[in-house]
Parts: C-alpha cells; sequence; structure tokens
C-alpha cells in the first residue's frame, strides 16, 4: 500500500505543477488578451487525463470524452449555438490535430507550422509548444486523447489480422514531416490539412450535416481517405496510423524519450511470458527499455494492465522505483 | 552494386544501434532540463519575434474558406 502510494504521489505532482503551470499560462494570455492557451474541449480532456492517468481502466472513458469534447465546435453553428461568441480558432492546440479546422476549438501545430513557413517565418511558437507537451507527457496524449487513436482501437478490436510490418518503416512519418513542410514552402499551401489530415476527414461529415456547403466531391475524398487509413489499420497489428504516419506523433516522439512520464519495466517480477510485447499496439517490446520504446510508446497503459506480476508500471521521476503491484510467488520465482 | 547494397547494410546496422540504445537515466534527467528551459526561451522569443499577433491572427482565420469546405 506503502508503495502504491508513493507512486500516486509521484503523478500527484506532475498533475498539481501542470495543472498550475497551465492556469497560470491560460490566464496570463486571456488577460493580456494575445490568445486563449487551448480549447475548452482539450483542456477538460487533458485534465481528466491527468486525473486518471495513475490507471489505465479510465483511459476508454478518457478516450470517449475527448473524441466527444472535440465534435462540441458543431453546436456553435446550430440554432442558439455560440458561434457568435466564441471565434472559430480559439488558439494553437497542443498537442492534437484540430480536428476538421472549421469544427475546431483549436488549431492543428501541424497546419499551423505550414502557415509559418508559407509566411516565411521561423515556428519559434510552434516549436515550443512541442517541447512543452514533449518533455512533460511525451505520447501520452496520442495514446489517451487522440479522436483517431479512439477509433483505431476500436477498429483493432474487430481484427484479426496480425502483420506486423517491419520497424524501419516507423522513420517514414518523419520523412512524412519533412515533405510536409517543404511541400507548403514550394507550393505555398496547407497541403496536409487539405488532402490528409484526418482531423479533416473525422469533422467533414458533421459539418457537412449542419452546415450545408461542403461539396460532394470533397466529402467523399475525405471519406475515402479515412476509409485507406482505417483499412490499413484493420490489416495490421495495432495503430498503423500512429507508427508510420502520424506527424504530430513524430513530433512529439522526438522528446518523448525525455518527458517527465513513462512506462518502466523491472526485470526482477518478469516471467518472460511477452504478453506486453502481444498486447501493444505499437508493436513495442516494453522489456527493452530501448530509444525506439521511449520514442514511440504511447503510455496508453495496456501491458500494465496486461502485466500479472507487476514488472510493468507507470514511473515518474518523482517516483520511487517500486512495481506497481504485489508480485505474485510465480513473479517472484521467476 | 556491391557498394550500395554494403551501404544499405551499414544504414541499417546503424538504425538497429541507435534504436536499441539505452538512455542513461541522469543524462536523461539533464537533458530533460535544457529541454524545459529551451522550451521556455523558445516561446519567449516567439512573442519577441511577434509570433503572437501571427498566432491571433491565425487564431481567427477563416480556414473553412480556405479549404474549400
Amino acid at each position: 500500500m506503502a508503495m502504491a502510494r508513493s507512486r500516486n504521489i509521484g503523478i500527484g505532482v506532475i498533475i498539481v505543477a501542470l495543472a498550475v503551470v497551465g492556469f497560470l499560462v491560460a490566464m496570463i494570455m486571456k488577460s493580456t488578451g494575445l490568445m486563449v492557451f487551448t480549447g475548452y474541449g482539450m483542456l477538460i480532456s487533458v485534465i481528466i487525463m491527468l486525473l486518471t492517468l495513475g490507471n489505465p481502466f479510465f483511459r476508454l472513458p478518457v478516450q470517449v470524452l475527448s473524441f466527444g469534447t472535440h465534435r462540441l465546435g458543431i453546436f456553435r453553428k446550430l440554432p442558439g449555438g455560440w458561434h457568435a461568441e466564441i471565434p472559430r480558432t480559439s488558439g494553437v492546440s497542443c498537442a492534437l490535430n484540430c480536428q476538421a479546422c472549421e469544427l475546431a476549438w483549436v488549431g492543428c501545430p501541424i497546419g499551423m507550422m505550414q502557415r509559418f513557413v508559407i509566411e516565411n517565418r521561423f515556428p519559434f511558437y510552434i516549436l515550443g509548444v512541442f517541447l512543452i507537451f514533449g518533455v512533460t507527457l511525451g505520447r501520452t496524449v496520442c495514446g489517451w486523447l487522440c479522436p483517431f487513436g479512439l477509433l483505431l482501437d476500436c477498429v483493432n478490436k474487430v481484427c484479426t489480422h496480425k502483420y506486423e510490418p517491419p520497424n524501419w518503416l516507423r522513420v517514414f512519418k518523419y520523412v512524412y514531416i519533412i515533405g510536409l513542410v517543404v511541400l507548403a514552402a514550394i507550393t505555398a499551401f496547407v497541403v496536409y490539412c487539405r488532402y490528409a489530415c484526418f482531423g479533416a476527414m473525422l469533422g467533414i461529415f458533421p459539418y457537412w450535416l449542419t452546415w450545408n456547403t461542403v461539396g460532394w466531391v470533397w466529402l467523399i475524398y475525405h471519406l475515402g481517405v479515412f476509409a485507406a487509413y482505417i483499412s490499413l489499420s484493420y490489416f495490421t497489428h495495432g495503430r498503423a496510423w500512429c507508427r508510420y504516419f502520424c506527424p504530430l506523433g513524430g513530433m512529439l516522439g522526438l522528446f518523448a524519450p525525455f518527458s517527465l512520464i513513462r512506462v518502466k519495466h523491472d526485470w526482477k517480477w518478469c516471467t518472460d511470458c511477452k504478453e506486453c510485447v502481444r498486447i501493444c499496439p505499437m508493436g513495442l517490446d516494453p522489456r527493452k527499455q530501448n530509444l525506439m520504446f521511449r520514442m514511440e510508446c504511447l503510455n496508453c497503459g495496456r501491458c500494465i494492465t496486461m502485466c500479472k506480476t507487476g514488472s510493468l508500471a507507470y514511473s515518474t521521476p518523482f517516483t520511487l522505483d517500486v512495481p506497481s503491484k504485489t508480485p505474485t510467488p510465480e513473479g517472484v520465482e521467476a | 552494386m556491391a557498394s550500395g547494397a554494403g551501404f544499405g547494410k551499414s544504414v541499417r546496422r546503424f538504425g538497429k544501434r541507435i534504436a536499441g540504445a539505452r538512455l542513461d537515466p541522469y543524462l536523461v534527467a539533464r537533458v530533460r532540463f535544457v529541454l524545459f528551459v529551451a522550451a521556455l526561451l523558445v516561446i519567449a522569443v516567439a512573442f519577441v519575434a511577434g509570433d503572437d499577433w501571427f498566432v491571433r491572427r491565425f487564431a481567427t482565420y477563416d480556414w473553412a474558406r480556405d479549404l474549400g469546405f
């Protein structure tokens, strides 16, 4: 019990610190009229994620809530909605795609990075935002908050295919990022937002339903690309988009090895059953704790839930190195 | 051809070596601190450089019109 409490204290320190810093930044920025630090839907989801991060059991409810709150923008255009009071986009989203721009509470960092490049400006602000979120949470938002991640998790529930593409393909998302920036510079156009962003794909359907200004061609195009991404995930094990394509996850992954929250493995209790390897949606081996694991891990906690001996646990710099559960006799014997 | 295959092999070996590297916890802590300070500085520079104005203009920009929705 004392061990478990020490872990909760570690998570609690981060929760309180992030909440205080986030609140201060939001208040300062809002009071000076510069911008709102993040959207309300995002803010609600992040707070709940932080409050429940210590327990993977809450991940699905948090994902569902995040999905719902990111769709709230739809009410702005409905009769009696909030459209008049709230600007279309309130600020830059720190860690998620904007979820279809026109319905977004917040702007996407990838979209804004392209805008900065088009305007011949170095994206200092975007880089700072990536650094802050990468160093504190790493790719935790991908595992807990991303609405597309929720859909991919649902697809994987019914997926029977377990094809594992080679690991070197993970580099593709970094090629993708560089390509997006170069394309934006050459074409002076937000290529990603228009042709490939899953946020636009997720948002275009409710937008089409409520605003009645979406052309059929764009609707069919975005739904087609969306179906292609989903199919890709269906035929491969785990989250194919997150592994090979997501530019946002790639950017956060660069700083994730240094994040405050991570999954830690202790060989002392490990029975080498490899259940954690089998369950990992990113196709990682949590036992290795190498650079690839640190960069790619979504901190979803599935491996922690699956581990019967407690050799895997969330870890923070404020946490003592203790197993999350009382080791079973099998674990001790191993 | 042979040199091309050799180059590919050495690239794969280098990639595996990087991916399999284990990070020293003390190094991680130091780099984390440096990155955190760098993040604050970069955001400060962003405001000095006038990016806040750009972000504010961007935030009220009509995305839908530009994206053809």
